[in-house]
């Protein structure tokens, strides 16, 4: 076990490494760097420009600015965000949080719900309910998730004004609440973020969770455990679920970077200060430098997702144990 | 240019349909696993609806140019016909420019149709070769592969597209089929690699080795054709995720480019004012949906008929 | 005087709030200002920002020598409004000016702001090492001085028309006691210029990157304190969801309106829109040179008569009403109507699509094969024409332009692209033709930095427009010290551009801002509309529970 999870964390050292550096190459070589703002501005004359690009590295060639940014991360150095004109460990330790509280909210809602679904369809299969919650869950998981966000934001801003529709909190008067107002304020604003993503993310489990009951149910010893007698309720609790849960918790490795892509959007649209929202502007300004750090996080967070999804499985089917680690 | 497009279309319709057909008529006769597929398929209503939807969809993009009322890139009066809501005269409204939109719409299902699928038979071309080389290779090299793939796949997509577009700066067609072609075709890989680890160890491919046949040849003939029906149900679901990323794409600014009609960007032509001018940007939104439901649950009935207990697809 | 009355009409079409300032004082004074924005500043420090949004919150927390006044005269010192600066006085050979400051004005800590602060902030505008983009405005200041603790002394290389705004409206002062403990090479860098101090009438409060700024009302202001206790700028990078913060009621003002939330904003009886004027102007613009070698002329767009041909089949007047709807005119050429010399009488190519045809049929281009483009010389009439995706307005000409221009026989091929794509396609002048906007100062003699020859290969005349004749007339305009002659000479300098058509001169937005009905808003200068901003009021009987929170400062 303490070998699998040692080999798997060195793999995701070298996988976030690959991330990174292909992350860089890409936003050099896009053409732009994060000082084109004043070149397209008539007051700023070309000394200036030159100078500033020479301040920060720009002038120098791609592998010299690398082998720096590579010096200054060893040094546990995140670099300067020309974008945001601050550290870009700064800015990270601002967004990260917020998107770690939007993607955590939905990832439980999500399995959640989707799990659920997925159990419901499975044991009534083709009843009036299966089918129900089948369009549905296909209608979601075939929908743009930026639209599903336009239109959530259209409804709730337009006709049903229930929930804000964007920012975290209410811009003044939250620091003026009480504690408890504060909790109240902050869970408004969470609602129609977390609610789309939530309903994308559910759509993938529930696809998933029914299949994998199927899966299970059509097996031997459930087959074994009917015969025996034991009572339906028991076998579809006791036998299929359980059983049935393992392939979702692969799921968890899978479900980090859909949300991370998916909160991109989402993000934007609800105007939420979260990563996604950093890295759509760090990317329209070529500032490298914190797109790699944000990528780093993000597919940081990725493989550890997919590494907590191979140990739970471990854990949760001792046949794994034995055989090989790797994922098929 | 357009022409060529076209052919090229057509030219892969036929021959999947070909494909099918002939490994229909093989495995038919014989009872094999197409030929009990389609009958189970044959008994999928949803499916065979969806189906039915595609084909008219298909239809609809093929004779464009005689079901469109409109010319779609016609501004026809940019004052006073801009902007209109449903009429008589234009069914489903007028856009900000004066077009008419059911005639975008349909041109626009030509485009966002076929570079849906050019790119999901590039990417499942791709993603088909490295996974089978990974699987069959096994051992170290296919430790390296995958990791590589694991690495790609932990770089939001978005972001690699984002930068690629940027780098390019215009972007035809011919481009944009590439570039979301070969930035889709990770997750098959590992599906087919999968796969591909299991037919090793079955008895017809563990004998073909043992009798000295040569690798081509086990690929070509054991292994492939193993992995056909996985390859199938993930390029029917891959297409509708091409779909849904093209309007993404579109959202962001980056995309087909104007005035031709995709259906992602007559969403995003709508989008500065969604409240107001709501059927600029809904029909196209409904035709995505309603399409990618449809390759979706085509999807699903394949994948059930084929296999009732086959892993899901990416 | 004649200037100004000749001005009157221009202004009375941005003065349509007229607000009575409410002179209650400090009994009427109160409120919470919320705007919703798109973008967050980069800096506050007036010296480093290079953005509009980090400009707007620096030019409410520091101040100027003297700010411009509402006619935005920038010649003499006519019009001036004294701010740091009680009063002032010129040398007789006018080659020097003295500021005497305020006696009781103070930096937000407290700080008297002295002589030296203005020797100090002239100083580092000019430091090469702080690289700020005023540098080479100053060039033709020679030093500073500091004649006694509330006299400056600005000293001039020559006499200029714009000297005195050169050094009143270019330089904001800084405090010398605060920034001068900062490395100079951490301007941009330190944390500490975050939190910035200084001596308007709103002070620095908070800064939550993403999210927020926040300034509260100066209660100690030498002038007396704002009527507002506090103004917010909260930030939402797209646009509809900004948008949606104003009709939701979370927010009071949005600075720019689109044309399609005018309908909108009629919807809401609490909103209210108020047009001022704006100093943009959008154009087509033309690559006279080859963009794959440029040395030559361009094959196609280096030829006047095309230029004038492709000017003429555009109905300027249709596209503006189809992309801006009300809150557009028809531009006048490469100057905004705000403009003091801003001459709406120029005669720029109206819409002759016949003649348009006839003039490219003249010049050999002809559609002979039928497929309705011209050729000639077997080139096809064919050129990209690009558009940032950051900018709704551009794409949208460009799109009503291309079908405009198929009309006449022209194909253009459009380029939408990110705005860094764009900018660099620009800057490298790998284009056929863009669509542009410039902003430009209050002044008209920075047009030399956008069309003049000198800025072909080090400034931002991307298109390569060369005309010394253009070039002689905007000198001699800048340089004469006679108003009725510099007007004559920028008329000419006009007249000459416009004939030559380096551009099709498309557009000019009129700016609009939605608000809520409560807040009382005073005249909105083009250039920037928040200079009277401490003016604004919320009457007491219209205020809701955010505009009675008061100066106490928010408890994270």
């Amino acid at each position: 076990m303490r070998a699998l999870v040692a080999r798997r964390l060195l793999q995701a050292a070298v996988i976030v490494a690959i991330a990174a550096t292909v992350a860089f190459l890409l936003v050099q070589l896009a053409p732009g760097d994060p000082l084109d703002d004043l070149a397209e501005n008539p007051r700023v004359p070309p000394e200036v420009r030159a100078q500033i690009r020479a301040r920060w590295g720009l002038d120098r060639p791609m592998h010299e600015q690398y082998a720096l940014y590579l010096r200054n991360l060893a040094r546990g150095d995140l670099g300067w965000s020309l974008f945001k004109n601050r550290p870009v460990a700064d800015a990270i330790r601002d967004a990260l949080p917020n998107t770690l509280l939007l993607m955590g909210v939905a990832l439980v809602g999500a399995f959640a719900l989707g799990v659920t679904t997925g159990v419901i369809r499975a044991g009534r299969r083709g009843s009036l309910a299966d089918r129900a919650l089948g369009a549905g869950t296909l209608v979601f998981y075939s929908m743009p998730d930026f639209w599903l966000a336009i239109m959530a934001m259209l409804l709730f801003a337009n006709w049903i004004p229930l929930f804000p529709t964007s920012g975290m909190t209410t811009a003044v008067m939250y620091d003026y609440l009480s504690p408890a107002g504060k909790l109240f304020d902050r869970l408004k604003h969470l609602v129609l973020p977390a609610t789309t993503l939530v309903l994308l993310l559910a759509a993938i489990i529930a696809r998933y969770q029914r299949a994998a009951f199927l899966d299970v149910a059509t097996q031997d010893f459930v087959r074994t455990a009917r015969a025996k007698g034991v009572t339906e309720r028991a076998v579809l609790w006791r036998h299929i679920l359980r059983n049935a849960l393992l392939p979702v918790i692969t799921l968890l490795g899978l479900a980090l970077p859909m949300l991370v892509g998916g909160a991109v959007f989402i993000e934007h649209v609800f105007a939420w200060p979260g990563m996604g929202a950093l890295v759509v502007g760090a990317i329209a300004a070529r500032d490298h430098v914190l797109v790699v750090a944000v990528v780093i996080m993000g597919s940081g967070l990725v493989t550890l997702g997919s590494l907590l999804a191979d140990v739970l499985y471990a854990v949760a089917d001792p046949r794994l144990r034995l055989h090989s680690p790797t994922r098929a | 240019m357009r022409l060529v497009w076209w052919l090229l279309v057509i030219a892969l319709a036929v021959a999947v349909a070909a494909a099918i057909g002939r490994s229909w008529a093989r495995m038919g006769a014989t009872g094999g696993p197409w030929g009990s597929a389609l009958s189970r398929l044959r008994r999928d209503r949803a499916g065979m609806l969806s189906l039915r939807f595609l084909v008219f969809v298909a239809a609809v993009a093929l004779f464009a140019r005689w079901l469109a009322p409109y010319d779609p890139n016609c501004q026809l009066d940019i004052i006073n016909l801009a902007s209109r809501p449903p009429s008589a005269a234009h069914p489903l409204g007028t856009d900000i420019y004066s077009r008419d939109v059911l005639s975008r719409l349909i041109y626009g299902a030509r485009i966002s149709l076929s570079v849906a699928v050019l790119a999901v038979l590039l990417s499942i071309t791709v993603g088909t070769a490295y996974g089978a080389i990974s699987g069959y290779a096994g051992g170290r090299a296919d430790a390296v592969m995958m990791r590589v793939i694991d690495a790609l796949l932990s770089i939001p997509r978005i972001l690699v597209l984002l930068a690629i577009f940027a780098l390019w700066g215009r972007v035809s067609l011919g481009a944009l089929v590439l570039v979301i072609g070969l930035t889709g075709w990770f997750g098959t890989s590992r599906l087919v690699r999968a796969q591909v680890l299991a037919l090793k160890t079955e008895e017809m491919v563990v004998a073909a080795r043992a009798l000295g046949a040569r690798h081509r040849r086990i690929l070509w003939r054991h292994i492939l054709p193993g992995v056909t029906s996985t390859v199938v149900v993930a390029a029917t679901l891959g297409i509708g995720n091409v779909i849904i990323l093209e309007a993404g794409l579109s959202f962001l600014g980056v995309g087909v480019q104007p005035p031709t009609a995709s259906w992602g960007n007559m969403i995003s032509d709508g989008l500065s004012n969604v409240a107001g001018l709501w059927w600029i940007s809904l029909f196209p939104g409904l035709a995505i949906v309603l399409t990618v439901m449809a390759f979706n649950i085509i999807g699903d009935a394949l994948r059930d008929a084929l296999d009732p207990r086959e892993i899901q697809a990416a | 005087m004649t200037m100004l009355s000749r001005l009157l009409p221009v202004l009375a079409l941005f003065a349509i709030v007229a607000c009575n300032r409410g002179n209650g004082g400090d009994a009427d004074a109160g409120g919470t200002l919320i705007m919703t924005v798109g973008a967050e500043p980069d800096a506050l420090l007036p010296l480093t920002t290079t953005s509009v949004a980090g400009n707007q919150v620096a030019d409410i927390i520091f101040e100027r020598l003297a700010e411009p006044g509402d006619s935005m005269n920038t010649r003499g010192d006519g019009g001036f409004v004294p701010e740091l600066a009680e009063r002032w006085t010129w040398a007789p050979d006018s080659l020097s000016i003295a500021f005497t400051l305020h006696p009781d004005a103070k930096w937000h800590d407290g700080v008297p702001v002295t002589a030296r602060d203005v020797v100090f902030s002239f100083d580092i505008h000019k430091d090469p090492e702080v690289g700020s983009s005023v540098a080479p405005l100053l060039a033709r200041i020679d030093s500073v001085t500091a004649r006694d603790s509330t006299t400056a002394v600005i000293w001039y290389r020559q006499r200029y028309p714009e000297q005195f705004m050169d050094a009143a409206f270019q330089v904001r002062i800084h405090p010398e006691h605060w920034l001068g403990k900062i490395k100079r090479s951490e301007y941009t860098t330190s944390p500490d210029v975050r939190s910035p101090i200084g001596s308007g009438r709103f002070k620095f409060a908070r800064w939550e990157p993403g999210t927020l700024v926040e300034v509260v009302a100066n209660t100690d202001h030498y002038r007396g304190r704002p009527n507002l206790d506090r103004i917010l700028w909260t930030i939402a990078p797209d646009f509809n969801a900004s948008a949606a913060r104003l009709f939701s009621g979370e927010a009071d003002y949005l600075e720019y309106l689109r044309p399609e939330n005018v309908e909108e904003i009629k919807k809401h009886p609490e909103l209210t829109m108020t047009q001022y004027g704006s100093l943009d102007y959008g154009f087509m613009w033309f690559n006279l040179r080859d963009p794959r070698n440029n040395a030559r002329p361009h094959p196609i767009l280096g030829d006047v008569g095309v230029r004038r041909a492709l000017s003429m089949a555009v109905d300027r007047e249709k596209a503006v009403r189809n992309v801006l709807g009300d809150l557009g005119h028809v531009s006048v050429g490469p100057l905004p109507r705000a403009h003091l010399y801003g001459d709406t009488t120029l005669r720029t190519p109206g819409y002759d699509l016949e003649g348009a045809k006839r003039l490219l049929d003249s010049l050999g281009w002809r559609d002979t094969n039928g497929d309705g483009i011209r050729e000639k010389g077997g080139r096809q009439l064919r050129f990209s024409l690009a558009a940032p995706t950051s900018s709704q307005t551009r794409m949208r000409f460009s799109v009503v332009l291309q079908a405009m221009l198929r009309d006449a026989g022209a194909r253009v091929e459009l380029d939408h692209m990110e705005l860094r794509a764009f900018q660099e396609l620009l800057v490298r002048k790998r284009w056929d033709a863009v669509m542009q906007t410039w902003r430009t100062d209050p002044t008209p003699s920075t047009i030399i930095q956008t069309w003049g020859i000198a800025s072909v290969k080090d400034g931002v005349n991307f298109g390569s427009y060369e005309n010394p004749v253009f070039d002689a007339y905007v000198d001699s305009a800048t340089t004469s010290m006679d108003a009725q002659r510099a007007q004559a000479y920028y008329r000419r300098a006009y007249e000459t551009i416009i004939a030559d058509a380096p551009a099709v001169w498309m557009f000019e937005p009129v700016n609009a801002a939605g608000h809520h009905n409560r807040i009382k808003l005073a005249f909105m200068r083009p250039d920037a509309w928040w200079t009277r901003i401490h003016e604004w009021h919320i009457p007491r009987n219209a205020r809701i529970p955010r505009d009675n929170i008061g100066l106490r400062a928010a408890t994270p």
